[in-house]
């Protein structure tokens, strides 16, 4: 006999859906007692077959178990169906939802393309195990024909996760889409790219659609499908499901099919966008200069660099970037004000004024711009428009601590220093452990030679940071009228 | 039309996967000498007569190897040789494979033999009951009953015993609380049961002079590997093993087949003896040749099936299309006899007349390899295509799960000198798929 036939080893070509749905048919059909079938398919289809079935076999009764949500035993389920016993096939859909809940999955799915290199048997879905389990009980204590339908992802896991159970099957049957189902698919159940709408679904729903992309990529590798937009999809959905690192991945795989110019840029643009977050910023500077190359006239893209070299403390350049920002979009009141920013850290305070100038200009409602110009101001010794500006911050933000701290601190300057003692103690108010502000207090008393207030202040502040605060102390002039003071010696030392 | 759709119907039903077949079935075929020469009458059974004292054995195969009958088979020789035999499937209300440690089986033990012997024999329950009724206060705080049990009524006690022993599976939550209270007290649960059996073995009904303990299914506890990687396994057959071996009866315990390639087997081996293994029916030699002896069983077991059908049609010609088709069948499942029942389901599944074509049995053929195709990882291709060229696996997790999931088969033999050798191969299905005849081409021979 020759064992080497090439003949049998040649696989043949995929079963049409017709051939596959007359073997479904036939295998329930002929199965009398207990069954357990396999059937991967869209939902779409999975109630097509059910009809079918239905139909082609009136003599047999036929139900239909939905499950919408996540379960842990399904063998109760079944025990308690009204009827059970009259029940000759069992469809049982809906089994990805106790799959897809559990944790691991989340993250399997964010790994969607990479296959998982292994599947470790600590956290499986209960479902799976109590499938497992129960088997027996199952074949003994239900006499009909178990049909379940899944979408493929949930047939590998059972494979792997249920081995016996899936090991008793009579049957293992696959109804793919075909190309042009998916592109119905495709253009039905989502518009690409419009990122808004999945910021208004709810956590759940996102998952949902992770999932149905899965499978519709998973439908479509055998096929020349255009899954740039799957992809794309893909990467908003992870984004908002605050998953960056796969929707960093699933951008990356809009990149390497090398997609029109649009997509391309987005990929690129909104892949920066997440690898900041990740902090993995010269990364993201990268992505973001390609996407400028893609599109220089994209305002964004010059402000997102900025931001990552002011996070850098590359400030001259960032600035650079920001005024390439302004100068395709001017009224961009945000750009104005991180421009603000680094010019300050940069010890460029005049300038620094007249970008939160500019700022201002288009927004008055943002404290922190206000907080900034004073601090600004400040730096120039223009106390007073200092305070103004301070004002205005916390007109805006009332418990804006920092901001009555550094007003307190300018009232020292112009040598107001009840008014200064004032905003302290509205420091305090808002946050009892800002201990600069106890310093402050001390160094107030200091000056106006009430000791005992000074030393209790300065106490209460190193009991929260003693380094700090003693550091500061050791040098600070505000304190000379109590340094001989034996109390100070002890507290400092 | 209709008695060919209604034969194709009882074919399809014969050749059920998910049943073991009782002892004593004509359509049982012995392949003790294609597998090893393995008896389980024999190996495992002949101990238990011998032995004056207690045996304890492990039992291990591939899923779908055909134990569970093996077991029913011992189960049946062995009480018609004088002894009486309590066989149990942990799993089905006691253990949960999942999560399974010591003393979940300790219980279940106690509690199906409880079940068992309290009415066959008069066997004093005191013991036990009195164990019971020592851990009763810290049961009450589990809320696990709201009996009050003063330690006599044997009846309510035997419940008390079902109940603790069906929580530890059915409610998780409580699990590790039960087994918390129960760990420290497990010595002395052991003497009590053994009392127990001690006494009931005086008193064993038919004249019965031995007692023999089966535990069956524990080969699907599930490796549970913790923070040091010491596993559950290890925990259980290892750790314990000094426990496991002091029933005061003969027992048998299956274990899973991972446990038998794991870095413990020596250990094991010195601990229990050679763990039985139940391995495929060897339809190849290692160098590639057909083993007609292995072959010709695996025909058999086909054969045999569709005679007790009564069909009156020439099973070569006419059920199957012609010789070839059969002998595919038995190849492609390299003597694993539930996968040969799903091919031919399968292949059934595709005709509304007979005989069984070419076609459909390529069709089955075809998917029953996509099925093993998504089983194999990415990584796990290069493992094969070594096991392919080489016939040996290595002792690691890798080769472990592949065996697990049946991606590797084990074959046994007895060579010319009467010694026992074991090789390995790629399931056959394998062999032609993409992935695999890359990276088998790939690896040096």
């Amino acid at each position: 006999m020759n064992l080497d036939s090439i003949d049998w080893d040649e696989d043949l070509p995929p079963a049409s859906p017709e051939e596959e749905y007359q073997a479904l048919r036939r295998a329930i059909q002929r199965t009398d007692g207990f069954g357990l079938l396999f059937v991967q398919c869209a939902p779409a289809k999975g109630h097509e077959i059910i009809k079918q079935i239905k139909e082609d076999l009136p003599q047999k009764k036929v139900e239909v178990l939905s499950l919408k949500e996540p379960i842990r035993n399904l063998y109760e389920r079944v025990e308690a169906l009204p009827n059970r016993n009259e029940i000759d096939v069992l469809f049982i859909e809906g089994l990805e939802y106790s799959i897809y809940e559990y944790e691991d999955v989340k993250r399997h799915l964010g790994w969607t393309t990479e296959e998982i290199q292994s599947y470790s048997w600590k956290g499986v879905p209960h479902i799976l195990t109590n499938l497992n389990q129960q088997r027996e009980r199952f074949r003994d204590n239900f006499q009909a024909c178990f049909v379940f339908l899944v979408p493929p992802f949930v047939l590998k896991y059972v494979i792997h996760r249920a081995p016996d159970f899936f090991d008793w099957r009579s049957g293992a049957f696959q109804f793919r889409m075909d190309a042009d189902q998916i592109q119905h698919e495709i253009q039905h159940a989502w518009i690409p790219g419009d990122y808004r709408k999945y910021r208004n679904l709810s956590s759940q729903e996102r998952l949902d659609k992770i999932f149905h992309i899965q499978i519709l990529i998973e439908e479509g590798k055998e096929q020349p499908l255009e899954s740039v937009d799957l992809y794309a999809g893909l990467g908003d959905l992870f984004a908002f499901e605050g998953n960056c690192k796969a929707s960093i991945l699933s951008y990356e795989k809009v990149l390497e099919s090398d997609p029109d110019e649009h997509n391309k840029y987005k990929a690129w643009n909104n892949r920066g966008i997440e690898l900041s977050k990740l902090e993995r910023y010269e990364e993201a500077l990268s992505s973001f200069s390609h996407a400028a190359k893609i599109d220089p006239t994209d305002y964004r893209i010059w402000h997102n660099q900025g931001l990552i070299l002011s996070r850098l403390g590359r400030y001259k350049e960032a600035i650079s970037f920001f005024d390439e920002a302004l100068k395709l979009n001017f009224n961009n009141y945000k750009t104005w004000f991180k421009r603000g920013v680094a010019l300050y850290n940069l010890g460029k305070y005049r300038q620094a004024i007249k970008s939160y100038d500019k700022a201002l200009g288009l927004r008055t409602d943002d404290c922190q711009i206000w907080y900034n110009r004073g601090n600004s101001f400040g730096k120039l010794k223009q106390y007073k428009k200092a305070i103004k500006d301070y004002n205005k911050a916390i007109k805006l933000k009332p418990d804006y601590d920092n901001a009555w701290f550094i007003q307190g601190f300018t009232w020292i300057e112009l040598g107001q220093n009840v008014k200064a003692i004032e905003c302290f103690d509205r420091v305090l108010m808002i946050n009892p452990d800002y201990y600069l502000a106890l310093y402050g207090k001390a160094c107030l008393y200091s000056r106006l030679g009430q000791s005992d207030q000074s030393i209790e202040n300065l106490q209460q502040a190193i009991q929260i940071n003693a380094d700090e605060c003693c550091d500061l102390a050791k040098n600070d002039s505000d304190f000379d009228t109590i340094r001989d003071d034996p109390r100070f010696q002890t507290l400092i030392s | 039309m209709v008695d060919e759709f209604d034969i194709l119907t009882q074919i399809f039903q014969a050749f059920e996967p998910s049943k073991p077949l009782e002892p004593g079935d004509p359509a049982y075929v012995m392949c003790e000498d294609v597998r090893g020469d393995n008896n389980i009458l024999k190996d495992l059974g002949n101990e238990i007569r011998r032995s004056e004292g207690s045996t304890c054995q492990l039992y291990a195969g591939h899923r779908g190897s055909g134990k569970s009958t093996e077991l029913l088979r011992l189960k049946q020789y062995l009480e018609e040789h004088g002894c009486f035999v309590v066989h149990f499937a942990a799993d089905a209300e006691d253990v949960d494979p999942q999560d399974a440690e010591y003393t979940d089986i300790l219980l279940a033990c106690t509690r199906h033999l409880l079940e068992a012997l309290l009415p066959k024999t008069k066997a004093d329950p005191q013991p036990l009951m009195n164990w019971l009724h020592d851990r009763w206060s810290s049961l009450k705080e589990l809320a696990l009953t709201e009996v009050s049990f003063d330690g006599l009524d044997v009846e309510v006690g035997l419940n008390e015993f079902i109940k603790l022993s069906t929580s530890i599976r059915e409610v998780p939550s409580l699990r590790q609380d039960i087994r918390k209270q129960l760990n420290p007290h497990t010595p002395t649960l052991l003497d009590a049961l053994n009392q127990f059996i001690i006494d009931a073995k005086r008193s064993l009904p038919d004249e019965k002079t031995k007692l023999v303990v089966i535990a069956d299914n524990l080969d699907r506890i599930v490796p549970i590997v913790d923070d040091d990687g010491r596993s559950n396994h290890d925990e259980i057959w290892i750790d314990r093993s000094g426990q496991l071996q002091e029933l005061a009866c003969h027992s048998i315990y299956t274990v899973p087949i991972s446990l038998i390639y794991s870095k413990q087997v020596s250990r094991l081996t010195d601990i229990y003896g050679n763990p039985q293994v139940l391995p495929m029916i060897m339809i190849k030699t290692e160098s590639g040749d057909l083993y007609q002896p292995g072959f010709d069983k695996v025909r058999e077991v086909v054969i045999r099936r569709l005679q007790q059908l009564n069909l009156n049609l020439d099973i070569e010609t006419e059920v199957f299309e012609s010789p070839e088709v059969l002998n595919r069948f038995c190849l492609m499942s390299g003597g694993h006899l539930r996968e040969l029942m799903q091919l031919i389901k399968e292949a059934s599944n595709r005709l509304d007349t007979l005989p069984i074509t070419v076609q459909a049995t390529r069709r089955a053929i075809t998917e029953a390899r996509d099925t093993y195709r998504r089983t194999v990882q990415e990584a796990e291709w290069e493992v094969l295509a070594h096991v392919a060229r080489t016939k040996r696996i290595q002792n690691d997790d890798d080769h472990r799960d592949l065996l697990f999931r049946r991606c590797l088969m084990e074959y046994r033999y007895l060579d010319s000198e009467g010694e026992m050798q074991c090789w390995y191969d790629v399931h056959p299905l394998i062999y032609a798929i993409a992935e695999f005849k890359e990276a088998f081409s790939a690896v040096q021979p």
